[in-house]
């Protein structure tokens, strides 16, 4: 998503410009603010005016999470201005209804887009660990507002895995790590947090690892602490334990008849 | 009440998840080491930045017996932070100091992540007859009707020449499901000689939903299956335990050869409907160029016509079949998801060869 924007008349069209880089982000056809629009909500007395058609997008990023959520379509998001008795500010969305809960605000039209991409990527991300069957009227609701503009297969197929493991250092300069239960992989020190550097060949960590979706390989290490190597078990020490675990014996039994 | 039952397309190995209300699960294995595991983490939603209260409750998570590609993703599993109120544990190997499962447990419980007194071992020489291994709590509250799984296999013998001879195919656990009225079977990579014991048990022929087929449909005793033990097969099948539909959980290309002809035909004859999790050498259609055309319905996108020699192998993303098998049930019936999408790639494999599986 764009950072914040000024915007400029250019040939009588209005263009928004990145701050940071110079670049036209935002384009319109018509001047941010004209005839009095729609009220977004009666409730809250808000008048609305309709502003500008911006730049259509076909994803967008989560800046929060980084997370890349993968829309059905290209939306321009229609953007406007409200105000109310107190306050003024920028509205913005996708597909959903400018009364929407989902709806961003912001002071800059930029900033409401980004405030609608992050209220999107929020609640996915709560509505997404529950199953259908789980969700109460207004989740449900919410969920289905989404998938209408959200590509769910797309979006969860483009979503790194991130997982906590027991990490061992196998080489370094260049480095080299085997997380415990997978498989050995390179790892450049731009793609792991800092002191990672410091680590040597034999050492162990745990350490979130980040792999990428479509080919399960490791494409960073995000965060670490240091841990004891993944200990071996000696005979003995594998009989005590056994020895000190409950037996299935103990479950209740149950009848072949009545199973 | 179960919301759902799946079988995870791990790639080659075994991972099976029956969903209860709440976000708690019950695992049948976590699938091999490598790339599938993380179809487990992916699924369970195990975001490490998760606050602890919103990370998923395993009530119960059985490893069937200690092979790779079973309990390969268990450290994963441990490290991301499940909170996993009961282990069953299958003691099948000799005691020396390579037990991959019990050192894995042993490092989680040392660093206070699982409870030793969460779990239970099946080793035991005088243990008899099946046990309830979860019980829904109020029949009345369960609208898809009383959940029960029940641990029918390994009984004392089996446990103890596993032990003594090394060979975990003989201790695993064999897990029997019914919601209602309804039958699911998990039986690991259980030995035919195995499932005529349970089958001599029962005393009656049983007809399940869904049974996740043992050994990914491969040999079901130690080497080739004789034309003596194909004839037991199509019995046991056919009289014994008729099933509705079988899942081999496999990943394409895999070294074993995967499923066997002989078990998808024992099974078809018996009426079964088969899916494979992935798409495997085995019922790959022959012609190379060919198969680069085929799409199947529900490939994720980068997997588009890829043939079986560009994608990798052993991985979750060798989407196949049926990738992920779900189970849904509706008013009180199982229902497979997507069944009229699985139908089509039938049909579409079907033009260009003759695949093994069938979706009716």
């Amino acid at each position: 998503m764009p950072g914040d924007v000024t915007s400029q008349y250019v040939d009588n069209h209005l263009s928004w410009i990145d701050d940071s880089s110079g670049a036209a982000v935002l384009d319109s056809m018509e001047p941010p603010v004209s005839d009095e629009g729609l009220a977004a909500s009666d409730e809250e007395y808000i008048r609305c005016y309709e502003g500008a058609v911006v730049k259509p997008v076909s994803s967008f990023t989560d800046d929060l999470t980084g997370l890349v959520f993968v829309l059905k379509r290209e939306y321009s998001p229609a953007s406007g201005w409200c105000d109310s008795d107190d306050v003024s500010f920028h509205v913005a969305t996708f597909w959903v209804s400018r009364d929407s809960e989902l709806r961003g605000e912001g002071c800059s039209r930029a900033k409401a887009v980004r405030d609608h991409c992050r209220k999107i990527a929020r609640r996915f991300q709560e509505l997404y660990r529950k199953l259908p069957e789980e969700m109460d009227v207004k989740e449900a609701s919410d969920w289905n507002l989404l998938l209408e503009g959200i590509d769910i297969e797309k979006t969860l197929a483009a979503w790194p895995t991130r997982a906590r493991q027991a990490v061992e250092v196998v080489a370094d300069h260049p480095w080299k790590v085997l997380p415990y239960g997978g498989v050995e992989a390179d790892i450049e020190l731009e793609d792991a947090p800092d002191g990672f550097e410091r680590l040597k060949a034999g050492d162990w960590i745990t350490a979130v690892c980040v792999y990428d979706a479509e080919t399960h390989e490791l494409i960073g290490i995000e965060s670490m602490r240091p841990r004891e190597p993944m200990p071996k078990l000696t005979a003995s020490e594998a009989k005590e334990m056994l020895k000190s675990m409950r037996k299935t014996s103990g479950l209740p039994p149950i009848d072949w008849s009545d199973i | 009440m179960v919301h759902r039952v799946e079988c995870l397309d791990v790639g080659q190995g075994t991972c099976n998840l029956i969903q209860l209300p709440g976000n708690r699960f019950i695992v049948i294995d976590v699938g091999p080491r490598g790339g599938g595991w993380q179809v487990l983490i992916d699924r369970l939603r195990l975001d490490p930045d998760l606050p602890q209260e919103s990370l998923p409750v395993i009530e119960v998570l059985i490893l069937s017996h200690s092979h790779e590609d079973h309990i390969g993703a268990l450290s994963s599993l441990l490290e991301s932070g499940a909170r996993i109120e009961r282990i069953l544990f299958t003691d099948d190997r000799p005691i020396r100091d390579d037990h991959p499962a019990l050192r894995v447990i042993q490092d989680a419980a040392r660093r206070g992540k699982l409870s030793m007194d969460c779990v239970w071992s099946t080793i035991e020489t005088d243990a008899d007859g099946p046990r309830t291994v979860f019980q829904s709590a109020d029949p009345d509250d369960e609208p898809n009707g009383r959940v029960a799984l029940t641990l029918l296999h390994p009984d004392g013998i089996y446990a103890k020449k596993a032990r003594e001879r090394g060979q975990p195919n003989l201790a695993f656990a064999i897990l029997h499901m019914r919601v209602g009225d309804h039958r699911f079977l998990f039986p690991g990579d259980a030995p035919l000689d195995a499932f005529e014991v349970v089958s001599d048990n029962f005393g009656r022929s049983v007809e399940l939903e869904l049974m996740a087929v043992p050994h990914h449909g491969g040999k079901t005793w130690n080497g080739k299956l004789s034309p003596g033990r194909r004839t037991r097969l199509q019995k046991l099948f056919q009289e014994r335990f008729r099933v509705k539909s079988a899942v081999i959980s496999i990943g394409s290309a895999n070294s074993n050869k995967h499923p066997f002809e002989s078990v998808i035909k024992a099974l078809l004859e018996a009426g079964s409907h088969v899916l494979c999790t992935e798409l495997t050498c085995r019922c790959w259609v022959n012609d190379l160029d060919e198969a680069r055309e085929l799409t199947l319905a529900h490939d994720p996108p980068h997997y588009h016509g890829l043939s079986r020699k560009t994608r990798p192998v052993g991985k979750a993303t060798n989407v196949g079949c049926a990738s992920t098998v779900v189970v849904k049930f509706e008013n009180r019936v199982p229902v497979i998801e997507r069944r009229s999408e699985l139908r089509g790639v039938v049909e579409n494999l079907k033009r260009s060869g003759s695949p093994m599986c069938t979706v009716n």
